[in-house]
């Protein structure tokens, strides 16, 4: 069976196509192209997917690697699905703030979901280990969740000048990333995901979003 | 004096904030005394059961990499392992120092509702809970006013299966109460017990350990109390009824002094029994003394109020006493002829100054 029996061709370059007003960096369209041709078979289909608007400037670091799964084991769920786990996204250092992430996600989730996609899967590099959380995607192992606020403790102290009465009290109160998405991302200090990346080694956590 | 624990802290690296930190001696021995997140503890127990592993990615390879611990699950080993080389992949440091708590005392409970492996009695586990409460209580009751030990300080409580072994550990000395303590266990050793004078300060602490022990008698399956302060042994106590019986003696004994009479209540809300409320000559304490409620008798003795008397009575226990007779002191006090005739009508015996009640 053929690989377009996942996912056709049309809809992957569909989900990586965003029309013109809809995020905030320029007003033009982004449209995705295949970076190279896509292979597989009736199980996995890989793509490589790039991203340029229309006066073909690059909008991410690197091209989009995507594995379509047509029958795979769901995180935390006791059975299968089409599964949707994307190997490789860095944005461009300009285009953080514009939007273009959680629009282009939002693409992709719909164009997913139409073609009967489970779950989309991840690994959270970089900017990603707050954007991913902050569009409520869930950590595979929960202690990474964990972990993960106690960076983010140590960032509120020593670059964003918290006491710990005011950070124990931010933490007794967490509902989930996205609430400290701003805090974050401070205009006049170092992001937390900027200082993070101070350190050679330097977070990644698995990820993954049910399409319901 | 034994140090069993480490300490275990996790710090911010610029500003050097406490995120994590805990008193440890091993995976099940341990106190949690700061946790900024809330979420640091299951961390701290795979760090101690070497399950710990941290993914990351290397900036220039971007390469995943896998951090573990290498030391099996020696908790302290991993531990350190783990203060050496957490600067590496976070932006804090982790410290494992020698900590300032040590063991005050150890009571270990052996006798067959003891034994934790078997699932212990829950009425026996309460009993011992509650005398290792009391023993606590005893230890934090100041001895003197310029006792350098009453300053805030950690103190946790460990427990040990297969015989009940409790330990009480702090960062203070608590030289005085330890004192005190042997000093009790050599008394009841000796099955006798020390005077006010010969204990000093510390007399009302040795009073609240003997009430402590005395209700060892009613421990059930109970074979034998070892007690160890600083890790050494203080004494292992096997008669229980002994211990119970000698603090009975000091307690129902007659009981005579002079005392200044101050009021008369309802004895502790008691309506069979009202209370005569005296203070020393010095006013240095007031104790109150039961009789069968008698309104004549409370009535007249409300009225004395300041008089000195010679007062006879018994302690039956800590609170308890009871008012057998009084005397007034001052030569010229005479009762009224209505004053005697309504206390002989209400049942005591009037003789000159003296009243006696039973």
């Amino acid at each position: 069976m053929s690989y377009r029996s996942i996912i056709s061709d049309a809809s992957v370059l569909n989900a990586h196509t965003i029309g013109v007003g809809v995020y905030t960096t320029t007003q033009q369209a982004v449209k995705g192209t295949f970076a190279e041709q896509p292979s597989g078979n009736g199980t996995i289909r890989y793509d490589k997917v790039r991203l340029q608007d229309s006066a073909n400037n690059y909008l991410f670091d690197r091209d989009i690697s995507w594995e379509f799964l047509s029958d795979s084991q769901l995180i935390n769920q006791n059975q299968n699905g089409k599964v949707a786990r994307l190997c490789n996204v860095k944005l461009k250092q300009r285009n953080r703030r514009s939007g273009l992430g959680f629009d282009m996600h939002m693409q992709q989730y719909n164009i997913f979901k139409s073609n009967e996609f489970k779950q989309i899967q991840l690994t959270a590099k970089w900017d990603g280990v707050i954007a991913w959380p902050s569009m409520y995607f869930k950590f595979n192992d929960e202690d990474d969740e964990d972990e993960l606020l106690e960076h983010i403790s140590g960032y509120m102290i020593d670059i964003l000048g918290y006491n710990t009465l005011k950070v124990k009290g931010i933490m007794k109160n967490y509902t989930g990333i996205k609430d400290l998405n701003s805090v974050l991302k401070p205009a006049n200090k170092i992001w937390f995901t900027d200082w993070y990346q101070r350190n050679n080694k330097t977070l990644r956590y698995d990820m993954y979003k049910d399409i319901v | 004096m034994s140090i069993n624990f480490k300490l275990f802290e996790v710090k911010t690296q610029e500003a050097n904030q406490i995120i994590f930190q805990a008193y440890v001696k091993d995976y099940n021995t341990y106190r949690i005394t700061v946790d900024l997140t809330g979420r640091f503890k299951k961390k701290f127990l795979k760090i101690m059961s070497g399950d710990y592993t941290h993914k990351f990615i290397c900036q220039d390879t971007e390469e995943t990499g896998i951090y573990r611990l290498d030391e099996g699950q020696d908790a302290i080993k991993n531990l350190e392992q783990y203060a050496r080389d957490c600067s590496s992949f976070t932006h804090a440091t982790a410290l494992l120092t020698e900590s300032s708590i040590s063991r005050q005392f150890v009571l270990h409970f052996k006798g067959s509702d003891y034994n934790m492996d078997k699932g212990m009695n829950p009425i026996a586990a309460k009993k011992a809970n509650d005398f290792f409460y009391e023993v606590g209580k005893a230890m934090l009751t100041p001895i003197s006013a310029n006792n350098a030990d009453y300053k805030k300080a950690e103190e946790f409580s460990t427990y040990e299966a297969a015989s009940l072994r409790m330990e009480m550990y702090s960062s203070n000395n608590f030289t005085a109460f330890k004192e005190v303590f042997q000093k009790l266990l050599n008394d009841l050793r000796a099955n006798q017990l020390s005077s006010s004078e010969a204990i000093g300060n510390g007399y009302q602490v040795y009073k609240k350990l003997l009430k402590a022990f005395k209700e060892l008698a009613k421990f059930s399956n109970l074979r034998t109390l070892k007690v160890e302060i600083e890790g050494h042994d203080g004494a292992t106590i096997r008669n229980f009824d002994a211990i119970r019986d000698l603090a009975n003696e000091t307690y129902g004994q007659d009981a005579t002094g002079t005392f200044v009479i101050q009021s008369v209540n309802d004895y502790y809300r008691d309506s069979i029994y009202d209370g005569l409320i005296v203070d020393t000559r010095n006013f240095s304490k007031i104790t109150t003394w039961k009789y069968e409620s008698n309104d004549a008798l409370s009535s007249f003795l409300h009225n004395q109020k300041g008089e000195n008397v010679e007062l006879v009575g018994i302690t039956d226990g800590e609170r308890l006493r009871s008012l057998n007779s009084l005397e007034f002191v001052r030569e010229n006090f005479s009762f009224t002829d209505e004053e005697k005739s309504a206390l002989e009508n209400s049942g005591v015996t009037i003789i000159n100054r003296k009243i006696i009640i039973s």
